[in-house]
């Protein structure tokens, strides 16, 4: 290497530093000292009403699969609500792009309407839906042939959990629609046109044509839709609380609990936190692992 | 023919059940507060007979409510100013140099995108409270700017690439030093990126509860988010009432969708296929 | 656009700038202006309920000390639900409140252990506290509160409903079942629930929990603390909670205390297991409602059918506070000799001062009879962190996903966890 290769490269590097410290300070601070920190202290028994601490090696964890039912039927609730989430989400809201694409005029009124309960706040939202469940369902149940109404919303621990769903859907079908129609927009009009000559009916063009054009949104949406129901927590915090008793009780709700709730164990609280992330890159490994073989495919 | 137009009365016919679905809890919403309790209670579905502006100006009283939406903003002020900064920065520069170092701080910011909050929440509470940024706007607006600044740095990152590297290139051959080079002329290219980064960023910081309700506890703190929370466990039985407040809170990301709703859309699309 | 940019970069660093200097002058202190002294004090008080009481009282001092030449301002938050979490989260992130409230026995010793409460001995208020009030708020020898509420308290009934049917407040629990009877004959609801609020159910822990360790297991405290005791000890107490919930009104999981209290005044129910505290919510909705506070029939031992009577809420100042000694005046205040009577009869708090000479409230007539009777015990002393798991485990049991015998093993892990802890 020359002397004026050298010099570039090392002003290369000074700016390239320059350049991205803030954004590295800022990540250093607020996600590395936080992530190692929690790893560190999952593996310790560190409670805010004591001084100091001691190395428990693998107990917290050991403890949260074998003693801890709450946190284990707080991962099943978990993981039944995400498979809900992933499936009805992504359903209804391709479906509502197919329909809303079908629109030439009203096309972008039905859009706004659509994606209108996405601007609500996720609380603001809960607490629409606690007065729909707890007053409004009681009056509409009374009328003819509305009966099915009357259920207890949010005392059932069976129909709580499609209560809640059901608030998820109705904030969230909406941007994912917004995601289908981009993708729906840009397969070629000519391609489902030409189908359309060679006499394949609708639901062929549909299965054949229209979903593997949009491949790459099923699969955006569907990582989407697996994260965030997942990650649930402010509807079931205002909806139930996790209740009856904890019978709504997703994970992250139970780790709040356990570190803000009951703040004593603060080590055992990070431990379930690392668990939590465990299972947030098990999802996305295996999700870029299929987007890979799909893209290979295509 | 007729076929064609079965279909479409069965499209319009399931459009309109999912838009009154859609449309009716905030239909809900909206007819009863401005019912008076007993009204209310004689009937929810029904029209008042007497449109009363009561419950929205108890709510304003009580709420304290433009206090909240200004602390709103300074923290949406601050979390996006910190992360339009660092992002572009890193972003556009990361993107023009090659090699090992390089790619190394792209995939470190990359995979930050795997932690969930909530895996870090207890150990984030701690930092804030040692740094003495607990309970303070700004810090909130700061940790938002760390929070997001990798997802907005990886869309910098992917957009500087559709940017020529002519411009650059002839500008610091005029002499240009890097700093100058970045904000006449880099920054100005990115500005639709930077706009899309902006509203997904609003909506999130706008709409979050659990980091704030984590972090900010005083009453003189409250986002308008904590602040309807903490509104409704004060008034629970007093439906009308919490309903006013719920419409008040949301009517300054209503006109926001107004306003930008075009954008907001291309964002979403935009921020999701990369 | 880079005008643009360098206003945000301007923007960002003042605010930066701002954060820190104002970290840099602490929580309140401002320059002062001439000699006045400017002081804010930080309060966080859990009963947004009784927020006008305690801003008029916070005036009042305010007024006094303006004379002395201090500006006081008081911020004073009311969190509606999880006080005690929002308390102990703030603890632990270094940013306490000057003066909170805590319970005296559930909580007081945990605080003042964890180093969080000032030892307010000195002050003028202990002298005149009755005794049972003053072991209230002592451990250690330390006083580490003023206490507020003392409740003498068990459930309550609708008593112009018992009185129109003629029937006598039950002693034992068959005689619960034959009010009941009689009650639903009559299409009237006996039980008024509110499971919407756990806390709620939680108080059948004190109340029917707290009989049978006064009665049939008296070694329960001890044997839990010791690690050899089992909440199984307390089994018997599943049979009120079992009846009321049988005999209870309908959607209890969609109605929270306060929607309880108004259904209860409107006549929704017969009985209401629910503490005194909840007397104004009631009366404010139905002014002419008969309250009356009785003794819960646990078992059919009428030994066990007893009033408890607690120190709940007291108010403390936090050993953090850079203005201690003027926020233990603030709390003496409450107890100040010109305004004491005004005060606790504001909030309906009952006696806990011999400066205190009001009447107490009329639907605590029986309940004073029966403690002056010694039909009453002290609120035993169980850990937080198992009152709270209770208050989820007995929703659980109510709702049917939980059985008794998963209701006793979770709360004896619980208290076992506790002890590992503490």
């Amino acid at each position: 290497m020359s002397y004026s290769e050298k010099k570039r490269s090392l002003k290369n590097l000074k700016y390239l530093l320059l350049f991205t410290f803030p954004a590295l300070a800022f990540y250093f601070v607020f996600l590395f000292i936080p992530i190692t920190s929690a790893i560190y202290y999952s593996f310790t028994d560190w409670s805010p009403v004591r001084p100091d601490y001691s190395f428990v090696g693998l107990n917290n964890y050991i403890e949260i699969f074998t003693r801890d039912r709450h946190f284990t039927n707080a991962l099943r609730l978990t993981m039944r609500f995400t498979i809900f989430i992933f499936v009805l989400q992504n359903i209804i809201a391709l479906g509502l792009a197919l329909l809303v694409e079908t629109r030439t005029k009203s096309k972008s009124f039905f859009r706004t309407i659509f994606f209108l309960p996405n601007m609500f706040s996720l609380i603001i939202s809960s607490l629409m839906f606690r007065f729909i469940y707890t007053r409004v369902f009681v009056e509409v149940s009374e009328l003819p042939f509305l009966g099915f109404f009357d259920q207890s919303w949010l005392g059932d621990p069976q129909v709580a959990f499609w209560s809640i769903l059901i608030v998820s859907l109705w904030n969230g079908a909406g941007y994912m629609m917004i995601i289908y129609m981009a993708a729906l927009q840009s397969v070629p009009a000519s391609i489902t046109e030409a189908a359309k000559i060679d006499g394949a009916n609708g639901f062929r063009r549909l299965t054949k044509i229209t979903l593997p054009m949009i491949m790459h949104a099923i699969t955006i949406c569907s990582f989407l839709t697996l994260i965030r129901g997942f990650q649930i927590f402010d509807v079931v915090f205002r909806l139930t609380g996790g209740g009856p008793g904890r019978a709504t009780q997703v994970v992250a709700l139970n780790i709040f609990e356990e570190a803000f709730q009951q703040p004593l164990r603060y080590g055992y609280a990070n431990a379930k936190a690392m668990i939590f992330f465990a299972v947030i890159l098990l999802i996305t490994l295996i999700q870029t692992g299929v987007m890979k073989k799909m893209e290979i495919e295509s | 023919m007729k076929s064609k137009n079965m279909i479409n009365v069965c499209c319009l016919f399931f459009l309109a059940i999912f838009g009154f679905i859609a449309f009716f809890p905030i239909y809900m919403a909206v007819l009863n507060s401005f019912k008076t309790q007993g009204e209310m209670f004689t009937s929810v579905l029904a029209l008042p007979n007497e449109w009363t502006l009561q419950n929205y100006v108890d709510t304003i009283q009580r709420m304290d409510i433009f206090r909240n939406i200004w602390n709103t903003v300074i923290v949406t002020l601050v979390g996006q100013t910190g992360i339009v900064i660092c992002a572009s920065l890193a972003g556009w520069r990361l993107s023009r140099t090659s090699g090992k170092l390089s790619s190394f701080i792209f995939i470190l910011f990359l995979s930050s995108m795997l932690i969930p909050f909530n895996a870090i929440m207890v150990t984030l509470a701690q930092v804030a409270s040692t740094l003495n940024l607990a309970d303070s706007l700004i810090g909130l607006g700061l940790i938002y700017t760390g929070l997001g600044t990798s997802m907005a740095l990886f869309l910098y990152h992917g957009f500087v690439k559709t940017v020529p590297r002519e411009l650059e290139e002839s500008a610091r051959i005029d002499g240009c030093g890097e700093f100058q080079i970045f904000f006449k002329i880099v920054f100005p290219l990115l500005k639709p990126i930077t706009a899309t980064i902006l509203i997904l960023n609003s909506l999130w910081i706008w709409n979050d509860f659990l980091l704030p309700m984590i972090m900010l506890s005083n009453v003189n703190n409250q986002t308008l988010i904590l602040a309807i929370n903490r509104f409704f466990g004060e008034f629970t039985t007093d439906w009308p009432r919490v309903l006013s407040g719920l419409i008040m809170t949301s009517i300054p990301v209503v006109i926001f969708y107004v306003l930008f709703q075009k954008n907001i859309v291309a964002g979403i699309a935009e921020g999701a296929i990369k | 656009m880079k005008k643009i940019f360098c206003i945000l970069l301007i923007a960002m660093g003042m605010l930066v700038f701002a954060a820190c200097s104002n970290d840099g002058s602490g929580q309140g202190q401002t320059p002062s202006s001439g000699d006045r002294q400017q002081v804010e004090l930080q309060v966080l008080i859990g009963q947004p309920r009784f927020r006008e009481q305690y801003e008029h009282i916070f005036d009042l001092f305010i007024e006094k000390v303006a004379a002395e030449g201090i500006d006081l301002t008081i911020s004073l938050e009311m969190p509606a639900d999880n006080a005690s979490a929002i308390l102990q989260t703030r603890m632990a992130t270094n940013n306490s409140p000057d003066i909170f409230n805590f319970h005296a026995l559930v909580y007081g010793p945990t605080y003042f252990r964890a180093g969080w409460l000032a030892d307010l001995s000195g002050q003028s208020f202990i002298d005149s506290l009755f005794p049972t009030a003053r072991d209230a708020v002592t451990v250690e020898g330390n006083i580490i509160g003023l206490p507020l509420e003392s409740v003498e308290w068990g459930y309550l009934l609708n008593y112009d409903i018992f009185q129109e049917l003629n029937l006598a407040i039950p002693n034992t629990i068959s005689e619960m079942r034959n009010v009941i009877a009689v009650l639903e004959a009559n299409d009237i609801v006996p039980f008024q629930l509110a499971y919407g609020d756990a806390w709620v159910g939680g108080l059948n822990l004190p109340l029917a929990g707290g009989a049978l360790i006064n009665t049939i297991a008296p070694n329960f405290i001890e044997d839990m603390n010791a690690g050899v005791g089992s909440f199984a000890q307390l089994e018997a107490m599943f049979d009120i909670i079992d009846l009321a919930d049988a005999h209870g009104s309908p959607r209890p999981f969609e109605t929270g205390a306060d929607q309880a209290a108004a259904d209860f005044a409107n006549g929704g129910a017969a009985m209401h297991i629910q503490g005194p505290w909840m007397a104004d919510a009631i009366l404010s909705v139905n002014p002419d409602f008969n309250l009356l506070v009785a003794p819960l029939p646990v078992t059919d031992d009428i030994a066990a059918t007893m009033i408890n009577v607690s120190y709940s809420t007291a108010l403390g100042v936090s050993s953090f506070s850079e203005h201690q000694e003027l926020a233990a005046r603030l709390v003496n205040f409450f107890l100040d000799p010109a305004h004491t009577n005004d005060f606790f009869q504001s909030f309906g708090f009952d006696a806990v001062s011999y400066l205190h000479n009001f009447d107490s409230h009329p639907w605590q007539t029986l309940a004073s009879e029966l403690v002056e009777q010694g039909r009453a015990y002290l609120d035993p002393d169980i850990p937080g962190p198992v009152k709270v798991e209770f208050d989820v485990a007995i929703s659980s049991y109510v709702a049917g996903t939980m059985t008794r015998a998963e209701v006793i093993q979770v709360l004896d892990e619980t208290w076992a966890t506790y002890l590992q802890y503490r």
